[in-house]
């Protein structure tokens, strides 16, 4: 033991903190070390085109990461109406800064002496400038290493820790352990240089290093799991190792700049994409290590290392092998240090941390809606369904066979892809995604925000509840689209027959899944059965609205007009648009008293088949915001009710009037300039709701060019804005942005007033009591918490604990608590569902995406490796992943399916709406089940035909058409409407 | 669903890592299957020993249904193994740069914790303290580390508490030993005082005296000072 203790190290090793500064450096390092990962995630796209690509030479070519270039900020060009509807908040959330230079990875082998660790890899070393190191495709000899020692140089050594350091954390500084499995730390270091991050944008004064042990040649260990103890990771591994007792430990390491005290937004809350990427990189480093042994010359000799050879040619080859000595592997140091894919690992993981904890996630919509239906949130949902079916949608059924599929893959939506495997998992597993692509993210948020209020949202300890809810969608989902349905029997459900989609057009007894009855043809023949929208319709007076029937049952769609797209047209002319606007204004108006609002005759035009741009977007919203007020009544008298209680936080929720100049002055992103003054002029025209002026102003108003900077089209749009609407809007917004801190979350009572503060990932929630005063609010919560704990604890020291005997066990004492408690402020993680993200992550389960050509093998690259990661790892049976890709511009929507396939599989039929790719990795028979996945494209909708459930996507247009009459018939009794809007609302999403 | 444990564990001189006081929460039906029975008291030292009032040995309390129970260890033999390795490694192997800050780790073999070490002075320890470490521990590696927050709080805040008592019963014994040098050494009395300390002080680097194990109990002045433990642990699993 003392003698290994004192023991110097017999191999090459490299201390950064006694190499000569100066010398050549990585161009990777000369260039990211410069530099800051901005704010928004698009200034990383010069990385992702390099991380992406194949081609890792081009990570070595300056200028690749320049970043520097300016970029679109899609994020920023929210206003606070769109912060408000996606996020729940008005003001933008700030992301953190990420210092590219602070990040780091190094891989580390403990070979047995205590004094010091080998290191194999550093991402803070450089190379030879001269030879750089993308050339150098095979690992570098041993020798190699050795001359590589004098050329490595440290680059910015006080921004990075000693690695003795971190090999001491990693490792641990005591008595060894005699340990095979892997194993996780998490340390919190301080930033070597004393300071917060050098570099100005950064606040990163805080590191994380997290550490992952493992072995590459011992045995697995055995684990004895008892009912009440069951150690699980977050994502379970199986080790491929050489099966010889060796040894030897390895460690890598990932250090990760954060801001103070933000652990747990940035590092803890995207853990199982962490703890994901630390077992991709251990599973490529231990490859690459015994593929280093087996290349050994002396190894070579007596026999490959390969997993094909037996144990006993193993313990041949194993001890002639240069690299074993004393049963311990002792690599030379830095003989990873050439490997460019580890290279890429630095880019991934900067990449994997800026989209995950900078990118907000969508608030729970849902939840909202289901809990206060009544909240205000609800009807700018409404309403953005209303206006794309009128604007977007036209002829076409295009949201409704969207609802008609999302509605039953939703349950599939309830956990992140990489969430971890629970017992009912073992057997199947399903990963669901939604990917819009779209030139136009101000539209692909618009429809994400409706989406997202289809998607529900659950814990993380309930995610058995979703399990047993994935079964039933399971089944529905095989009989939706182009499948067609099958009776409901037990043995028909099991028959996952995958047919074509031209034969789907029997609509079967899907409506027996449905969660609702569809009103017969006609608003007012609803027989109230449900008590929800079919209740309503009885009970309005008015005649049933002759609306146009999108063509869905004969599967023909509109004219081929309308069939153009929805993205920014090539060229824009203004007057091309204006003038169908006008049309649809008069055509409009003549449905007026009772059922005043007729959208779908909006829609005639086939010019509204442009209206896609971001402006036009935004300025329908704004028109639909405007149209909430029509529907004020009860809003209203809470809006007054909250501004005479309230007030003074920040809201101004005053009785007075609002100043609807903020648009006008450029500031829109700002806020609304409410007011507190007492004019009330506002009031007036809220209390007479005009529900013609909906879809006039919308129609009438010209969009803007979409090269137009949106900030220059507010510009233009206040000075051309009625500042009545203006008004009317910013009341609307406001009060929305107040009501829907209510519900916001799945873990509290709907009752429960809370004021919501979030973060990019998650939100915060106290379930006993109202947060009041949020300016004393931590956004952490942890200055709440620490005074209650700090509390608790003082008032636990300071007591006398009354105790007494046990009656039964007399060696027992039992001791008095007080019951009595404040609960502390909880943190609920928000699911990985963005509204735009520039480029396509598998950790998200809804995003959209920028057009790209190889957006969807991106797309199939990610469910094919949800397929390898949860079978070779998590030991799933059958893994079924899934991704409804929704192409904006195309008006197509695509069902992918990708699973390990039956071994009887039969290639199916290829047309160009059903794809069958029958794949076999089989290298190895023993793996044999795991190499076979089976793909299917399945074409939903496109613009010539729709391969929906007709009778589903005719329910979901009925609904649309109720909402439609509801929305626009609030003539007096507003309460009255409202209830029934609401109940439309919970019947469409449950 | 998770497993928690909350326990405190400490170095002894004498029998190395050891666990003083661990907390877990079950169904109250199923508490008594916690319990160590009257004749499990270990032969342990002082330092080691949980010291509980009328030489109990368990302690447990209820609340709506939930039963949170004490003990020197736990009574499952699989808890047993898997607590006395992470105590082993907390308190033997892990290190970190700023031991204000906790940290964590586990395996699927043992679990997992969060923890944080802990020094209370105390003249007769080796090298002048005695090293602590209150753990958090669970078999579920995303459900702890989910309460990082609020369990680092509770750690911060309850060490900061032992210590403080622990510092105020040494400046209490040894009230002149926290005068200035400089004050001490301008008197004849001073400079005698001076003399005993450093004679002490030779006694104890040369390793002359007799280690003397002390409990956590003596350090603090407290004799309910692990039922107080006790009662911060619940207040701790209970909000998890």
């Amino acid at each position: 033991m003392l003698g290994r203790l004192f023991k110097q190290q017999s191999t090459p090793t490299l201390n950064n903190q006694h190499l000569p500064n100066g010398g050549n450096h990585n161009q990777i390092h000369n260039h990211i070390n410069n530099q800051t990962v901005p704010p928004n995630v698009n200034n990383i796209n010069s990385y992702n085109s390099s991380a992406n690509s194949s081609s890792n030479s081009s990570i070595h070519t300056p200028g690749n990461h320049g970043g520097s270039a300016p970029s679109l900020i899609p994020n920023s060009y929210d206003d606070s109406y769109m912060r408000e509807i996606l996020y729940g908040i008005s003001d933008p959330l700030k992301p953190f800064p990420y210092s590219t230079k602070l990040f780091r990875i190094v891989i580390c082998q403990d070979g047995g002496s205590l004094r010091s660790k080998q290191i194999l890899f550093d991402s803070a070393f450089g190379a030879t400038a001269s030879e750089p190191l993308a050339t150098k495709s095979p690992p570098i000899s041993r020798r190699d290493s050795g001359n590589l020692k004098t050329i490595l140089t440290p680059q910015n050594q006080k921004l990075h820790h000693n690695l003795n350091d971190l090999n001491d954390y990693m490792f641990g500084c005591g008595i060894p352990t005699n340990e095979s499995q892997s194993s996780t730390k998490l340390h919190i270091l301080n930033n070597p240089s004393g300071t917060s991050a050098s570099t100005p944008t950064s606040t990163a004064n805080t590191m994380v290093l997290i550490s992952r042990l493992f072995s590459i040649s011992d045995e697995l260990p055995t684990t004895t799991n008892s009912s009440d103890w069951n150690p699980a990771a977050t994502l379970p591994i199986k080790e491929a190792s050489i099966p010889r007792k060796l040894h030897s430990r390895f460690s890598i390491g990932l250090v990760i700049p954060i801001e103070n005290d933000q652990i747990t937004d940035a590092i803890l809350q995207n853990w199982n994409e962490i703890s994901h990427f630390l077992i991709i990189l251990q599973k490529m480093i231990t490859k690459k290590l015994i593929h280093i042994l087996e290349s050994t010359p002396n190894s070579s000799n007596s026999g490959s290392l390969s997993s094909n050879s037996t144990p006993s040619s193993y313990s041949t080859s194993i001890w002639t092998c240069p690299f074993v000595s004393n049963k311990r592997i002792q690599f030379p140091s830095h003989i990873l240090q050439s490997e460019l894919d580890l290279n890429n690992q630095v880019f991934k993981l900067i990449k994997l941390m800026n989209y995950n904890s900078n990118i907000p996630r969508l608030i729970n919509l849902h939840q909202v809606m289901l809990k206060n239906p009544s909240n205000p949130i609800v009807y700018n949902w409404i309403s953005e369904i209303l206006n794309w079916t009128e604007f977007k949608d036209g002829n076409i059924s295009f949201l409704a066979s969207l609802f008609s599929i999302v509605l039953t893959m939703r349950h599939g939506l309830k956990r992140k892809p990489l969430d971890g495997v629970i017992e009912s998992d073992k057997k199947s597993r399903d990963i669901s995604r939604i990917v819009i692509m779209t030139g136009n993210p101000m539209v692909a948020k618009k429809l994400i925000f409706i989406i997202n209020g289809l998607i529900p949202n659950i814990e993380i300890n309930q995610v058995e509840d979703v399990s047993k809810k994935s079964a039933v969608e399971e089944e529905e989902i095989s009989r939706v689209g182009c499948i067609s349905p099958s009776p409901a029997t037990p043995s028909a459900r099991a028959d996952k027959v995958i047919v074509d989609v031209d034969d789907a057009t029997d609509s079967g007894d899907e409506t027996d899944q449905f969660s609702f009855d569809p009103p017969p043809r006609g608003l007012g023949a609803g027989d109230g059965r449900r008590g929800g929208a079919g209740s309503i319709f009885s009970s309005t007076s008015p005649k049933p609205i002759p609306i146009r029937q999108p063509s869905v049952n004969s599967g023909s769609l509109g004219s081929p007009d309308s069939i153009k797209g929805w993205e920014i047209p090539s060229s824009y002319n203004g007057s091309t648009l204006g003038k169908p606007r006008i049309e649809t204004d008069t055509k409009v108006i003549p449905i007026v008293q009772q059922a005043p609002v007729h959208r779908n005759s909006l829609s005639k035009s086939q010019s509204m088949a442009y209206l896609s741009s971001s402006l036009n977007s935004s300025l329908s919203s704004s028109i639909s915001n405007y149209s909430l007020t029509k529907l004020s009544g009860s809003f209203l008298e809470k809006w007054k009710n909250f501004g005479t209680s309230g007030g003074g936080n920040g809201a101004s929720f005053g009785n007075g009037s609002m100043n609807g100049s903020s648009y006008g002055n450029g500031n829109y992103g700002t806020g609304f300039g409410v007011t507190g003054n007492n004019g009330g002029g506002a009031y007036g025209s809220f209390n007479e709701p005009n529900i013609n002026k909906r879809g006039s102003i919308a129609s009438l108003r010209s969009p803007p060019s979409p090269a137009l900077d949106s900030e220059e089209f507010f510009n233009t749009y206040g000075k051309i804005t009625n500042p009545s609407i203006s008004a009317h809007k910013n009341l609307s917004r406001t009060q929305s942005m107040f009501d829907i801190n209510e519900g916001l979350t799945t873990s509290t009572p709907p009752s429960l007033q809370q004021h919501i503060i979030r973060t990019n990932t998650s939100i915060l929630v106290k379930d006993n009591g109202t947060l009041t005063g949020g300016d004393s609010i931590n956004p952490k919560g942890s200055n709440f918490n620490q005074e209650l704990i700090k509390t608790r604890c003082l008032s636990i020291m300071k007591s006398s604990p009354k105790y007494s005997s046990d009656v039964e066990n007399e060696k027992t004492l039992t001791v008095e608590v007080n019951e009595e408690r404040d609960s502390l402020i909880a943190r609920r993680g928000l699911l990985p569902n963005v509204a735009f993200s520039d480029e396509f992550r598998q950790e998200f389960l809804i995003q959209s995406c920028p057009i790209n050509p190889k957006l969807e093998s991106l797309v199939m690259n990610a469910m094919k490796n949800d397929l390898l990661f949860f079978q070779n790892n998590c030991q799933v049976e059958h893994v079924n992943s899934k991704t409804l890709f929704i192409s904006l511009r195309a008006r197509e929507i695509k069902l992918i399916e990708m699973s390990n396939g039956e071994s009887n599989h039969q290639l199916g039929n290829d047309n160009e709406n059903h794809h069958h790719h029958h794949h076999n990795n089989n290298n190895n028979n023993n793996n044999n089940k795991y190499n076979n996945y089976k793909t299917t494209i399945r074409k939903i909708f496109t613009p010539q035909k729709n391969c929906g459930n007709k009778e589903r996507i005719a329910s979901i247009e009925e609904k649309f058409r109720a909402l439609n009459y509801a929305f626009g018939c609030t003539n007096g009794e507003r309460e009255r409407d409202n209830e029934r809007l609401s109940r439309i609302v919970v019947d469409l999403i449950q | 669903m998770a497993n928690y444990m909350v326990c405190l564990a400490h170095f002894c001189e004498l029998h190395g890592p050891s666990t003083i006081i661990c907390t877990q929460k079950v169904a109250e039906p199923e508490k008594s299957s916690l319990f160590l029975p009257a004749n499990s008291m270990l032969q342990t030292c002082q330092s080691c020993k949980l010291t509980l009032p009328d030489d109990s040995v368990n302690l447990q309390s209820t609340i709506g249904g939930t039963s949170y129970v004490s003990t020197q260890y736990p009574a499952s033999s699989q808890r047993y193994s898997s607590l006395t390795k992470l105590v082993m490694k907390t308190l033997s192997v892990e290190t970190t740069s700023d031991i204000s800050k906790p940290i964590f780790f586990g395996d699927v073999v043992n679990g997992y914790c969060i923890n944080k070490i802990f020094k209370i002075s105390d003249a007769n320890a080796r090298g002048g303290e005695r090293k602590y470490s209150l753990m958090v521990v669970s078999d579920k590696e995303k459900d702890l580390l989910l309460h990082w927050d609020d369990f680092s709080i509770y750690l911060n805040e309850f060490i900061l508490l032992i210590q403080q008592q622990a510092q105020y019963v040494t400046d209490e014994l040894n009230p002149k030993k926290s005068k200035p040098p400089a004050t001490s050494s301008a008197s004849t009395s001073g400079n005698n005082q001076t003399s005993n300390t450093a004679t002490f002080d030779n006694e104890r680097y040369l390793r002359r005296s007799l280690i003397k194990p002390k409990s956590l109990i003596d350090l603090t002045n407290d004799n309910e000072l692990f039922v107080k433990i006790h009662l911060w642990a619940i207040e701790l699993l209970k909000d998890v």
